[in-house]
């Protein structure tokens, strides 16, 4: 247990007039198991002082969302705080009997969660929800409660408040659902907002609105807030102070320009280098091993088993660190060996498990065809039709047309709703396209009785984004890996077992993981055994939609970079669905844009992501939050206005008109067509032209 | 909700129209109301008179399209065994069928809701494990000998209520307590279980974080929910109630329900009347499940997506 006797004393000298408003010290929290109690949080310290922002961050497991219910006394029922206290107001609060500690929930600290529409009543009207929380934070109900619930969705910049008030939650978007959870959680005027992963669940240009207006509240109300996310870009757009949690432990804390520009422990230093780069300057470089299982926490310095810095030493294997000063800042890192950062820093990257940049172009033979041609489909989906009830329709994809080169990436960018999965169910054969064509090297397999031949089937593979759901549970992972090859009858058994194996070594696992179930793998090594069987077959083509999205910030940077010495190695053309403009850029040769079903822009990837020409595309990249203080609060913010609209019925013009800043009256009524710009295709009446206005890293000091 | 009002209603006619047909089908498949209503020795010419009267000489689409007009001037068809129209005959059981139905799932709708709820509150407790060995007792227990226990234990032994009948409150004590067992065991199981599942529910953490107490989340939030639930509870149990299982219990306690007349009509091969039951409780059964469903999506406007 490592306490932090100093933390106090420390704490005042950083900023001695505000003192702290809410303090969390030496907190313990235990879960019960089938297996015993096991320790969640061990030793968590935190500060929040008035108008501060402070984010507290962690990758899965960290304990950062039970630090917030611990905060707040929301426990479940199998959990409890074992030591330490947490004081608002000269109150420990967790001595408070529950019904003093519902008078500080909601009116003192208010806590909004990661899932907006699970978090309403689905039973009643959002206006009636907001209703109640104004009523249970003024105690009475006045008779101008319906105006008090207009004006507070208005003040979350929700459109037509009046109407909104009446309807249900699913009847809304999910960052609507989040603005009206915010206005919930503020009704009783809380001085401080926790805020658990506010962002996650939503996607890029929603989000960046949300965030948007968390910060003009906290600022018109003085409020503080704790930030709890995995997101660092997010962290360097939004917080002041920086908390970084790893198994339970606070492991660095700092301002976040120190943070960002002078991370101090391995694991900072790590998950910094773990994010993807947007502006494509900097390559990801990974943490090896995995997050540790709370049942089995590492002796000694949690960290030590992916620690490069331990070099074997003793110290970190037996002692735990304490959460120590760095003298001459207000910095702490919890590290016996943090002064040896500097010398990393002026040694270099700290790991050359970096791939030397690969060709970006990818071997084209102008002689031959592409390797797939997707050429004009159309998907249309035909809505559930009742007894007496006529469907209507929906055009998830609306005549796209792209090629893959052999050997090239090419990443397929939307946000949900978009059409880009469908678009991959098409390539994959599992969707037939409503119109159109795909051609896989020269064979049409979209005519004739519309199923793959065999041999095509081979050369095509899939990994998805659940790496849990899309493995057998029951099976081996022999079984699972060989499985495409018994399908396809390929090779003996031993033949297959020794493919089995090389295919592991390849993305990092070992035979002996041959004899074991998925279950007893975590989700980044699922996922290597996902690409390991799509490999095992030698395809062509591996159709990954989403395959990094569903892991941690630390694990998503080892398959990435696994990705990218397949490609380097196999000549394996990738069709890479994603939402994250970040992981694309790590990624991808040529990326192209979608929108409600339509390819709005495409190109090769560096043009792309530096002279974006549809204004779509600029939302979309500025909306993404970078990992870099300086940077991401010195870029061009374009924040959209509304949600997208339903493909149910898609604006007339230029589907994009309804949120675009430039639109004029033609967008309304002429859908523009793809025309090439440079290098690059747009669909847009009036596109961009200058390149988007992105720092360097680091702002030259890393 | 008015598209769903409609859509809901046109599917409850296509039903009813359904049930009119399977059971005109049925009826005519199944037996020959000539060869009941007429001495085994009836001379060929007898026969042939009565199929006359009856109408079946007629082709059976035609025989069909009399039995729909039939039907909608209330004429069922006369009873061959009590020599009735068979309307008459349902019309005047209809009552006692009805008041055991009612009576039976507004009991089992308060005590295994009250059950469920009671131990999903306390999870693990004395309250919550009892409540579950019992309830899981309730659905194992045929109702039939059930029904027989009680009226040896508390009609014959304690004299505390009559062995049968019908026509006072006092009379309805045992034949609801026997039926009502099983749906109080299934509502006690399920509303627990949705509770439960309510409970761990992101708004109702949300809702505590804003400072509401778990018992003012229930009421407000949770509640609702579970009443959605019992609902389409309750509509199964009241198909239960009113067609299968009344028939032993009404039987067991001489009650003069649907339930009763069924059995005594299939003993005597009466076609005509034993149609008209299963065509009445049929319609019956259909428009209170429709109702249920209305009721159901006023609660959960999902629903009508």
């Amino acid at each position: 247990m490592s306490t932090l006797p100093d933390s106090l004393p420390d704490g005042a000298r950083e900023l001695p007039s505000m003192p702290a408003r809410l303090q969390v010290e030496d907190l313990h929290v235990e879960f019960s198991t089938r297996r015993g109690p096991v320790p969640v949080l061990s030793g968590v310290s935190l500060d929040l002082r008035p108008r501060e922002r402070v984010a507290l961050v962690g990758e899965s497991g960290s304990g950062k969302s039970v630090t917030a219910l611990a905060i707040m006394g929301l426990l479940s029922r199998n959990g409890w705080v074992s030591g330490g206290s947490v004081t608002y107001a000269g109150h420990d609060l967790t001595l408070l009997p529950e019904k003093e500690y519902r008078k500080v929930r909601g009116r003192e600290i208010a806590l909004i969660f990661q899932d907006p529409t699970g978090s309403l009543d689905p039973l009643r009207t959002v206006g009636s929800q907001v209703a109640e929380a104004i009523v249970t934070a003024t105690g009475h109900r006045k008779s101008d409660l319906r105006d008090q619930v207009v004006q507070a969705l208005h003040q979350m910049q929700i459109p037509d408040p009046e109407r909104r008030a009446g309807q249900y939650p699913h009847e809304l978007s999910g960052g609507m659902n989040q603005r009206v959870m915010i206005a919930i959680a503020l009704a009783g005027g809380p001085g401080i907002l926790i805020a658990d992963e506010p962002t996650t669940a939503l996607d890029a240009t929603t989000a960046a609105g949300i965030m948007d207006l968390l910060g003009t509240l906290a600022h018109d109300r003085d409020m503080s807030v704790l930030l709890i996310t995995h997101d660092l870009g997010v962290v360097a757009d939004f917080a002041e102070r920086v908390e970084l949690m790893y198994a339970g432990r606070i492991v660095e804390r700092g301002p976040v320009n120190d943070i960002f520009y002078r991370p101090r422990h391995p694991y900072t230093i790590g998950l910094l280098g773990s994010v993807p780069d947007v502006s494509g300057q900097r390559v990801v470089k990974a943490i090896r091993g995995s997050i540790p299982s709370l049942t089995a926490l590492p002796t000694g310095c949690v960290f030590h088993p992916r620690c490069d810095r331990m070099q074997e030493r003793h110290t970190c294997r037996e002692q735990a660190p304490d959460l120590a000063l760095i003298s001459g800042s207000d910095q702490r890192v919890a590290c016996h060996f943090s002064d040896e950062a500097d010398r990393e820093h002026a040694a270099g990257p700290r790991q050359e498990l970096a791939e030397p940049e690969t060709s970006r172009s990818a071997d084209t033979d102008p002689a031959t065809h592409p390797l797939v041609e997707v050429d004009d489909i159309s998907v249309v989906f035909h809505l559930k039709q009742g007894l007496f009830r006529s469907g209507g329709q929906v055009t998830a994809v609306d005549r796209v047309s792209f090629d893959i080169e052999r050997g090239e990436t090419l990443a397929l960018v939307g946000e949900s709703g978009s059409g880009k999965s469908t678009t991959a169910r098409v390539v994959l054969g599992l969707q037939a396209p409503t119109s159109g064509r795909v051609v896989f090297d020269g064979v049409d397999l979209t005519t004739g009785d519309k199923r793959f031949p065999k041999g095509v089937r081979r050369r095509v593979q899939a990994v998805f984004q659940d790496p849990t759901s899309s493995l057998d549970p029951r099976m081996l992972v022999l079984d699972i890996v060989t499985e495409p090859l018994v399908v396809h009858d390929l090779g003996s058994p031993a033949e297959r077992r020794q493919r089995a194996e090389e295919m592991l070594d390849l993305v990092g696992l070992h035979p002996e993981h041959l004899e074991r179930k998925p279950a007893e793998f975590s989700g980044g090594q699922r996922q290597r055994i996902a690409i390991a069987r799509a490999l095992i077959v030698e395809p062509d083509l591996i159709v990954c939609d989403e395959p990094v999205t569903a892991l941690d910030v630390s694990v998503q940077a080892q398959v990435l970079l696994m990705f990218e010495r397949i490609k380097a190695h196999r000549n394996v053309s990738l069709l890479f669905i994603a939402h994250d403009l970040a992981v694309v850029r790590q990624i991808a040769d040529r990326v192209a844009v979608i929108y409600l079903g339509e390819i709005v822009e495409s190109g090769p990837a560096d043009e792309v992501f530096t002279r974006p020409r549809h204004p779509y595309t600029r939302a979309l990249l500025s909306a993404i939050p970078v990992a870099d203080p300086r940077r991401g609060r010195d870029r061009d913010r374009i924040i959209l206005e509304g949600s997208t609209p339903s493909a149910l019925a898609p604006p007339s013009g230029c589907r994009f008109h309804t949120r675009c800043w430039k639109a004029e009256d033609i967008c309304h009524t002429d859908p523009p067509a793809l025309a090439p710009h440079g290098p690059a295709l747009a669909a847009c009446h009036f596109p961009e032209e200058g390149p988007v206005h992105m720092a360097t890293p680091g702002g030259g000091s890393r | 909700m008015r598209s769903y009002l409609v859509s809901r209603s046109l599917r409850m006619v296509a039903v009813m129209v359904a049930l009119i047909a399977a059971t005109f089908f049925l009826s005519r498949i199944v037996a020959d109301p000539v060869a009941l209503t007429l001495p085994m020795d009836a001379s060929p010419a007898d026969r042939a008179r009565v199929t006359h009267e009856l109408g079946l000489d007629k082709p059976l689409p035609e025989q069909f399209v009399d039995y729909l007009g039939g039907l909608f001037r209330g004429d069922l068809g006369v009873s061959v065994w009590q020599r009735q129209p068979a309307l008459s005959i349902v019309l005047e059981r209809i009552p006692a069928s009805i008041v055991l139905a009612v009576a039976t799932l507004a009991v089992s709708v308060v005590i295994g809701l009250a059950i469920g709820v009671a131990g999903a509150l306390r999870p693990g407790s004395l309250v919550d494990r009892v409540a579950t060995l019992a309830s899981a007792t309730s659905v194992a227990v045929p109702d039939f000998w059930l029904g027989i226990m009680l009226v040896t234990l508390f009609a014959v032994q304690l004299g505390w209520v009559p062995t049968s009948g019908y026509g006072s409150l006092i009379q309805l004590i045992l034949p609801v307590a026997t039926l009502a067992m099983r749906p109080i065991g299934r509502l006690a199981r399920v509303s627990r279980e949705a509770v439960l599942e309510e409970m761990g529910k992101d708004y109702v953490t949300a809702a505590r974080a804003r400072g509401l107490s778990v018992m003012s989340i229930f009421r407000k939030h949770v509640f609702k929910a579970i009443v959605a639930v019992a609902i389409t509870i309750a509509g199964y149990d009241f198909v239960y109630v009113f067609t299968g299982h009344a028939v032993g219990v009404e039987t067991v306690f001489n009650w003069p329900g649907l339930g009763q007349l069924a059995v005594e009509a299939t003993l005597r091969q009466d076609v005509i009347l034993v149609s008209a039951i299963v065509l009445f409780s049929g319609l019956l059964v259909t428009l209170v499940n429709t109702l249920l469903d209305v009721v159901h999506a006023a609660i959960d406007r999902r629903v009508t997506l």
